[in-house]
């Protein structure tokens, strides 16, 4: 213990004696451990726990699936959720959910919330306590029953001031009243971030009897000793028995079992684990950094370590206490990252767009808590071993003749001088070589990001402004009454000065929701139950690819032709019309949808647009689309697209406010947002990543650049008595110059072919979540290649200049 | 070759002007063998390394091959004695990380010489001084005489008109110092003017004439 304290002690005095080193080590090592904290920050929040469920491994997700189209996690239809329920074994409980977002109209003021239509277990299965009230019966899935709401902590607290007595207020939720009859905690943010409040489930007749329509998101709780894969199997057997029973609807389809934090972290999982990757190597460069200043410090204190042996140190002794030293840099490392990693999570936390940010489940939890505390400790004392444990070693192998001979010169000349000369050319050629692959990655992924912020989306983004609104059926329940509405809304919106186009749609592009069904060819055979090929289906109003700036290529756009009652029809995009219509013509043609109960005269072809965000899908195949006109598909949520020519688009809105509120003063307008940042948004994982790539590449090259300089400088140091002799034999300025950079930069060459081969490798891992750039990217590889050698060459010729300076008679008289 | 007239060298200090040499007046004539002899502080480094234009500090007047090194700017004086100057140190001043062949390079590839013609002087090099076997050795895997002989190959590989010597054999035993005093005369012989610094007066009069220093005054 005494020698521990002593070794601590000389230690701390050490440190504090060379404060230029322990700076750069110090500032080294924290820029890796915060890189490496902000990451696994994110990941204890976002993949470790994002949800604050009871038994968390017990929780388990059920899909159904279609292996013939590739369908692997499909929704649930609802009666074939109510027969695995009653028919299963596995589950202590299993419950149901489906999106219900509704106009919560309390005290005047209209408000969209985002809820969800929950079976009875819901809350039992999550394992979450209401604070106050209670769940769901069984009985409330019946028709016919009073219409109860759970509501979330924020709304409650929001709308309800906290009203301790909130249970048994009636509330107008889309012109119905609501019987409140719990208050959930926030943890209990599912089935997707933002949810606010929670309805029972009703199956009525027809859902009952509904295997076609798959919507339901199924969870379950396993029974004690149940594994998953033991519910897997179960599942296969029912589905079996399902489609026996049913060929007609569940003829190749099947269940399937997953577990459910691996099922709800699917989406930022890639990203994350990519770029724990990404710190991983920030870290170890770090380390190999701050492993290369120490072993330019043993070679300095071989006479210190030489002088210890001879007084009777042993080896042992020596490298614990040089070990001491590193494991004090370390965790003097640790803390000032952990510092930097606080600003690092602000920083990735801001990075997002809070539109996304809430639908991404843990994204709240973003923050240093205890246990990326311990990580960080734990990191730290590891990183002290790793990076201090070799040149401890080496430093320990001191030959005492050889040093003690050598005296104050160092061991510079010797057998080991020249083994520990190789050992630091080794770290550097890895320093520089980890910096490449990592410079390689965020070149990748910026270039991705930039060739996606270009991506033509089939629209014009500028200068509109987007938002949606939603009739309640119970107020709106005549078609005719929704259509109207919405005509008179885009009429009204149409005459506000500076606006030059109206229009609307049930799903926006670039927004996370959609709508897929399937189609053939009128006047072909019916292709089997799932296999006719899918299309988007975007229901529009007149104006809307005007107020988009969607091209009609051919045909017309809809206008007041077409009524509910007349002849039904679709304009479809141009990648439908050339892959299906192949040297046709598709205008007076018919397409059969879903059921296919009608054909659909087409009698428009317009541009192609992107539907899906690009935070879903990174697909360069344009998306194959048809649309329907609002008149014969009345749909009651609609999202409205103001082009508000020469204006701002937002300083629309509250004109947008009035006019709606003119027409119905209990309608609240929800998502505004101006048509570019739902482009901003569609892409903010990419956006993220490319930033945070950037950032620790830079943080890399920053380090990289410092080892370079140390050891080049050292070497500089080291060699100038050599300096001097050649000059005295005749170099000029010139000539010691290019031997110092041109010594510097073989290294440099070597990392940088090594990290060429090593990208090749790593960046493959990448394909998934780059756009429109391959992982080998030959232009981003150069263009990095060239950056690194710039930086390394500046590194260089820094010392190389002070070599140059060198004056042979001083050098020389220090013989 | 060489003429020096009132030339000095001296360094203020609070104390005021210490001098290290005092006006100097010198001739050398090509061909020579110049020994500079004189106690230990008497400033026969400082006046060597002026000499070889390693030294830039001083005043007066200073021709080499009739060119006024005084007038000359910084790369002109290190391109003159780039062209004519070979060393010598007491110490030999090898480089320890080359072999003995690549440390025999190290003049011509400052030089410009193709590297077909530096292969070629060099091996001639080594024949002449009798150090063939020993090419591919390190510096200190040599003794000492063998490091000075390396050194003198070394200093005279790129044919300097003049070759200066600071005390060749101040860290060899006898015989090796008359080896290396031999191989001396011989390159006298040959034609390269030498100025030597010594302390010995039996290598003294291996050279034609001494030129005594006594703080830094010219003594004879």
């Amino acid at each position: 213990m005494r020698n521990l304290w002593q070794d601590l002690r000389y230690g701390i005095r050490t440190l504090w004696k060379r404060p230029g080193f322990t700076l750069v080590a110090v500032l080294a090592l924290a820029l890796g451990i915060a890189a490496n904290t902000t990451i696994f920050g994110a990941i204890n929040a976002l993949l470790l726990k994002p949800f604050a469920f009871r038994e968390m491994d017990r929780i388990v997700s059920v899909f159904e699936t279609v292996p013939q189209i590739g369908v692997e996690r499909g929704s649930v239809a609802p009666a074939n959720f109510r027969d695995i329920r009653s028919q299963s074994t596995s589950f202590e409980t299993l419950a149901a959910s489906t999106g219900w977002s509704a106009n919560l109209t309390e005290d005047d003021r209209p408000e969209r919330i985002t809820g969800a239509a929950v079976t009875s277990g819901f809350f039992e299965l999550f394992g979450v306590s209401l604070k106050l009230g209670s769940g769901f019966a069984a009985e409330e899935e019946q028709p016919g029953r009073a219409a109860v709401v759970v509501i979330g902590e924020d709304l409650w607290r929001r709308r309800f001031n906290a009203d301790p007595n909130v249970v048994g207020r009636n509330v107008r939720i889309n012109e119905t009243n609501f019987t409140v009859v719990g208050v959930a905690p926030k943890e209990l943010a599912y089935p997707r971030g933002g949810v606010e409040m929670w309805r029972p489930f009703v199956f009525d007749e027809e859902d009952v009897r509904d295997r076609e329509s798959h919507y339901l998101r199924v969870s379950g709780r396993l029974k004690p000793g149940v594994s998953a894969e033991g519910a897997a199997g179960e599942m296969e057997t029912l589905a079996r028995t399902l489609a026996g029973q049913f060929p007609e609807t569940n003829e190749g389809r099947g269940l399937r079992v997953t577990g459910f934090l691996e099922t709800e972290t699917g989406g930022p999982r890639p990203y994350l684990l990519i770029a724990l990757g990404a710190v991983v190597f920030v870290l170890l460069i770090s380390c190999a950094n701050v492993a290369n200043l120490l072993l330019l410090r043993a070679t300095e204190r071989s006479h210190e370590i030489a002088v210890r042996t001879a007084l009777g140190a042993s080896r042992l002794r020596i490298v614990r206490q040089l070990l001491t030293e590193s494991v004090l840099l370390a965790l003097a490392g640790g803390l000032t990252g952990l510092i930097l990693s606080v600003w690092f999570i602000d920083a990735l936390a801001a990075g997002m767009p809070a539109d996304f940010a809430r639908l991404v489940s843990g994204w709240s939890n973003l923050g240093v808590d205890w246990n990326v505390f311990g990580f960080t400790l734990l990191l730290s004392l590891a990183t002290g071993v790793i990076f201090g444990l070799f040149p401890a070693w080496q430093a320990s192998k001191t030959d005492l003749n050889e040093a003690l001979k050598e005296g104050g010169r160092g061991v510079g000349a010797g057998k080991q001088g020249r083994a520990r000369n190789r050992t630091r050319n080794l770290l550097v050629v890895t320093e520089v070589a980890l910096s490449l692959v990592l410079l390689a990655g965020a070149g990748l992924m910026v270039r991705s990001f930039v060739k996606l912020m270009n991506v033509e989306p089939g629209f014009k983004t500028e200068n509109a402004l987007t938002f949606g609104v939603a009739l309640p059926r119970t107020k709106y329940k005549e078609a005719q009454q929704r259509v109207g509405f919405q005509r008179q809304l885009i009429e009204r919106l149409a005459m506000l000065p500076g606006v030059s186009g109206v229009g609307a749609v049930n799903n926006l592009p670039l927004g996370f929701d959609g709508s897929d069904t399937f189609f053939w060819r009128d006047g072909q055979p019916a292709p089997q139950r799932g296999q006719a090929p899918l299309a988007n289906v975007q229901v529009i109003s007149d104006g809307y690819f005007g107020a988009m700036g969607i091209p009609l290529h051919a045909g017309r756009a809809f206008d007041t032709r077409d009524t509910e009652k007349g002849t039904p029809v679709l304009i479809i995009n141009r990648a439908l019309a050339e892959k299906y219509f192949k040297g046709e013509e598709p205008l007076g043609r018919s397409l059969r949808l879903g059921s296919g109960d009608k054909p659909y005269q087409i009698v428009g072809i317009v541009g192609d647009v992107r539907h899906e965000p690009f935070s879903d899908n990174l697909s360069l195949e344009p998306e194959l689309a048809v649309y329907q006109p609002h008149a014969q598909n009345a749909w009651s949520q609609m999202m409205f697209v103001v082009r508000a020519d020469g204006t701002a688009a937002a300083a629309v809105t509250p004109a947008v406010r009035r006019e709606l509120q003119a027409l119905d003063k209990d309608q609240p307008i929800f998502n505004v947002l101006t048509m570019d940042q739902v482009f901003v948004i569609s892409m903010a994982p990419q956006r993220l990543s490319s930033f945070m790539f950037g950032g620790f590449a830079l943080i890399a090259l920053l380090i990289a650049a410092v080892g370079i300089y140390a050891v080049v400088a050292y070497t500089v140091a080291q060699r100038t008595h050599e300096i001097g002799i050649r000059m005295a034999l005749g170099a000029q300025r010139g000539d010691i110059m290019s031997l110092v950079v041109g010594q510097g930069m073989k290294l440099i060459a070597f990392g940088i072919g090594a990290g060429l081969l090593a990208s090749l490798a790593v960046t493959r891992l990448m394909a998934s979540i780059l756009y429109g750039v391959s992982s080998t990217d030959f232009v981003t590889f150069a263009a990095i290649s060239v950056l690194l050698a710039g930086v390394a060459a500046v590194a260089c010729y820094v010392p190389a200049r002070r070599a140059a300076k060198v004056d042979p008679m001083e050098a020389l008289r220090y013989e | 070759m060489i003429k020096l007239n009132n030339l000095e060298k001296f360094y203020e200090s609070p104390a005021g002007r210490t001098y290290v040499l005092r006006r100097i007046d010198m001739d050398v004539r090509e061909g020579e063998f110049v020994s500079i002899m004189g106690p230990s502080g008497s400033g026969k480094t400082s006046l060597l390394n002026i000499l070889g234009m390693l030294d830039s500090g001083w005043s007066g007047e200073y021709y080499f091959l009739s060119q006024p090194v005084h007038q000359l700017g910084k790369k002109e004086r290190a391109e003159l004695h780039k062209r004519n100057i070979g060393f010598v140190f007491q110490s030999y001043h090898l480089i320890d990380g080359l072999t003995v062949k690549e440390n025999i390079e190290i003049p011509l590839s400052y030089r410009d010489v193709k590297r077909a013609q530096s292969e070629a002087i060099v091996s001639d090099m080594l024949d002449r001084f009798q150090i063939v076997g020993k090419k591919d050795l390190y510096p200190s895997q040599l003794s000492g005489g063998q490091q000075q002989l390396v050194a003198i190959a070394r200093a005279v590989v790129a044919s300097p008109k003049l070759l200066l010597a600071d005390e060749p054999t101040g860290n060899l035993h006898s015989s090796q110092g008359q080896e290396i005093m031999e191989l001396f005369k011989r390159l006298n012989e040959e034609g390269t003017t030498i100025i030597q610094v010594t302390h010995s007066d039996q290598n003294a009069k291996y050279g034609q004439r001494v030129i005594s220093l006594a703080d830094g005054w010219i003594a004879n």
